[in-house]
């Protein structure tokens, strides 16, 4: 049994929504406790410039990658009874 | 949302101070987020120099870039919750009372309250090079009751805090009971 190297994409891609999870409820308690001021817009704004930049560095690096060879192949014989 | 809206402003109060902790007590960890980033580069030049065929398969280079761009992202998560504890932490003095708000970690939150009328000591504490330097240090507020108090941490000023407590403190005293 084959298992494609896309199998790495999807796990991090739900990794992805859990690490935007997070940044929404940073977010959330940002704006309801009054504390939106300048220190806070900078700093979201920071970490979100540098999250970009991360997913665009990650995109350029797996550029040109096929996702549909295999990772590693199970052999499944040996769990099978003889 | 607004500070008023936050603290459930009377009618008859005014905000004194608004006060957080001194930005320098944060600088640490902007060094040790700086430290961690650069692991992944340390990492890849180690793996190329010691195992360099290592990164040539692409299921593993797939794999390492995923995963740098997984420690990068957790990384920035960190970074940025540590700057939540640190900026939501804060002490809002008003002419009635005092509100201690502290944030612990993303999900939890620490809200105290304190009539000023009902302060009896307020000791201010500078201890180290840096709090003595950058003027910061903590003012602790203790009422008759011993259980019950309010600690001001890495204040700016907070000779300056002491004394506008006392003062407000005083001044409250003499709306509650007169005189």
């Amino acid at each position: 049994m084959e298992i494609p190297l896309y199998i790495i994409l999807f796990l991090y891609f739900v990794f992805l929504s859990v690490f935007a999870s997070f940044y929404l409820v940073i977010a959330y308690h940002i704006a309801t406790s009054a504390s939106f001021t300048l220190a806070s817009f900078f700093m979201s704004f920071f970490i979100f410039a540098i999250t970009i930049l991360t997913l665009y560095g990650t995109m350029e690096l797996l550029t040109g990658v096929d996702f549909q060879q295999s990772l590693f192949t199970l052999d499944l014989s040996l769990f099978s009874p003889r | 949302m607004r500070l008023a809206y936050l603290i459930k402003q009377k009618s008859y109060e005014k905000i004194e101070h608004v006060l957080r902790r001194h930005p320098i007590t944060f600088i640490p960890y902007v060094f040790l987020f700086l430290l961690i980033i650069s692991l992944p580069v340390g990492v890849y030049f180690m793996v190329s120099a010691i195992f360099p065929i290592f990164l040539d398969r692409e299921g593993t280079y797939v794999l390492a870039i995923l995963l740098a761009s997984a420690y990068y992202l957790v990384s920035y998560v960190l970074f940025y919750t540590q700057f939540v504890e640190y900026y939501l932490d804060m002490w809002i003095v008003t002419n009635d009372r005092i509100v201690d708000i502290e944030q612990l970690g993303l999900f939890a939150r620490s809200v105290s309250e304190l009539d000023l009328f009902r302060i009896q000591d307020v000791t201010t504490d500078v201890h180290g090079f840096f709090s003595t330097i950058f003027h910061y240090g903590d003012v602790t507020v203790k009422t008759a009751s011993s259980n019950v108090g309010i600690v001001f941490r890495n204040v700016p000023n907070p000779n300056k805090v002491r004394e506008d407590l006392i003062r407000l403190s005083h001044e409250d005293r003499k709306y509650h009971f007169g005189g």
